[in-house]
């Protein structure tokens, strides 16, 4: 235990010590595939450590429901680590444009996407992803995705709604271009992570 | 062309799942995780004393625990009023009608196999009659009424069950950016609980909850000359409509004094009836992308 100082109080360490550890092993799986579903793995890590840490910081503040309160913390996490690859990255075209070395890009951003599904997905924003991934890659349903979402429950219900005409609309674009016709279950590609820059809502926060 | 439905996409979008959690079961066990676990025990930045309570923390934890004792009785009343789902008189009761629900409110009409065919007839009525008329019909059906974007009033703008088919009705009024449910198909063995939200028209200034593109028809910029415009051009435009701008470049929102002049307008939202964002970027759409925002032009 931590007072404002920085010094440790002895008689909270122990039981606030254990509190966080239990809450570490109890959670690490969930956080750590919620990041690499999103990120690279090495940029993955790094959210997951900047999430736990959020976390020690702000044990006292953890609400009930800490699985939900920890997704939401790695979301955060997972949209600094993006801002500072942004960052990294807009210094390398400005190398580039120096005649340097450009830094190499990750794996996964060289991936692509492969399949009208992935395709269409992909063309999402940020956003509509998001609900959606939390919503049958997480499980959650609407209330617990407000939860990390930081929004209302209806708001999630609207958005959850477009995100999927969307989607649908996407496809339709996608298959017309494809023969033949994507089957359903044909697939055999995987998103690697979902990691689109665009990031804008038509539905209330 | 393959028809989605929302449990197909649903099922589809699980299947891509990249990293399933139980791959991971282990994952704190890894060493690496071990040692991340103890870098942030050893970490001494600010982190928050949970010892104790101020005395105006515990005074707004007293309020909360009264606020949730309320909620918790008002749910308490709300429950044993709406009674057993398939109650239709009870579910009626609910809404503090003492008079019949105006039945008109909603279009019923049933298809050869049984199931029923809905269509809210009447977007500004209240939820509790909306309700009201579903109960009448034994459906235990909750309705939402949300400030929308004038395309999407009398639309449903979200319906929590796979077990009702949406029924479309093209794109929104044209040019918006997808289709408009109208109503839905309710199975007729259908005996659960379902929510919808109906979209309403906004009061000025009011959020929209929803919104389609406002260069759509029925939208504040249908046809006003903004799209695919320079910042210049559109700017004056837009005020002249007396809507407050929100420029976004980059991604990031910014003022006209700042936003490039000479940048395009290349996609909306509507944020209000008095307040719209603006996409711009330094190159304009291509002719076909213009098609549907300028249907009706």
């Amino acid at each position: 235990m931590i007072e404002p100082t920085g010094h440790r109080l002895p008689n909270a360490s122990a039981s606030d010590d254990q509190r966080f550890t239990e809450l570490f092993r109890a959670y690490h799986p969930q956080v750590l595939a919620y990041c690499r579903r999103r990120l690279p793995h090495d940029l993955a890590d790094d959210a997951v450590a900047e999430t736990f840490t959020t976390a020690w910081r702000t044990l006292a503040r953890a609400p009930a429901d800490q699985r939900l309160w920890l997704l939401g913390l790695a979301r955060g996490s997972v949209a600094n680590v993006r801002r500072r690859r942004d960052r990294f990255a807009r210094l390398g075209d400005r190398l580039a444009t120096l005649d340097q070395p450009r830094p190499a890009r990750d794996h996964a951003e060289t991936t692509g996407w492969q399949g009208p599904f992935l395709t269409a997905f992909g063309s999402l924003s940020e956003d509509d992803q998001e609900v959606l991934r939390l919503t049958t890659w997480e499980g959650l349903g609407p209330a617990d995705t407000a939860a990390v979402l930081g929004c209302s429950t209806t708001a999630v219900k609207v958005r959850l709604h477009r995100a999927r005409q969307r989607l649908r609309k996407a496809l339709g674009q996608a298959e017309a271009v494809t023969a033949p016709p994507l089957a359903r279950s044909s697939s055999t590609a995987r998103l690697a992570f979902t990691d689109v820059p665009a990031s804008r809502s038509k539905e209330s926060r | 062309m393959t028809t989605w439905t929302d449990q197909a996409l649903d099922c589809a979008l699980a299947a891509q799942n990249p990293l399933p959690v139980d791959q991971l079961a282990d994952s704190a066990d890894w060493p690496e995780s071990v040692a991340l676990l103890a870098q942030v025990l050893a970490d001494d930045g600010d982190h928050v004393r949970p010892v104790g309570l101020d005395v105006r923390r515990r005074r707004i934890r007293v309020v909360a625990v009264a606020a949730a004792a309320a909620l918790v009785v008002a749910a308490v009343v709300t429950v044993s009023q709406r009674g057993t789902p398939s109650t239709p008189t009870k579910l009626a009761q609910s809404t503090h009608h003492n008079t019949l629900p105006d039945m008109s409110l909603v279009d019923f009409s049933t298809q050869s196999n049984g199931d029923i065919v809905a269509h809210i007839t009447d977007p500004d009525a209240a939820a509790s009659q909306l309700e009201a008329v579903f109960a009448a019909h034994h459906l235990d059906i909750s309705v939402t009424v949300l400030p929308v974007s004038p395309s999407l009033v009398g639309t449903i703008v979200y319906d929590g069950l796979y077990d009702f088919q949406p029924i479309h009705a093209g794109l929104c009024l044209g040019g918006g950016d997808y289709q408009c449910t109208v109503g839905f198909v309710i199975p007729a063995n259908f005996t659960g609980h379902a929510d919808v939200g109906v979209g309403r028209a906004a009061n000025p200034g009011e959020a929209y909850a929803s919104a389609d593109s406002p260069f759509g028809a029925g939208e504040a910029l249908h046809c006003a000359g903004v799209l695919n415009q320079p910042v210049s051009v559109a700017a004056p435009i837009v005020a002249a409509k007396g809507l407050t701008a929100e420029w976004r470049v980059g991604g990031s929102s910014t003022n006209l004094s700042t936003a490039p002049a000479g940048d395009y307008v290349v996609d909306g939202i509507p944020i209000s009836s008095t307040t719209v964002m603006l996409m711009v970027e330094p190159t304009p759409l291509a002719a076909p992308d213009l098609v549907e925002a300028n249907s009706g032009c």
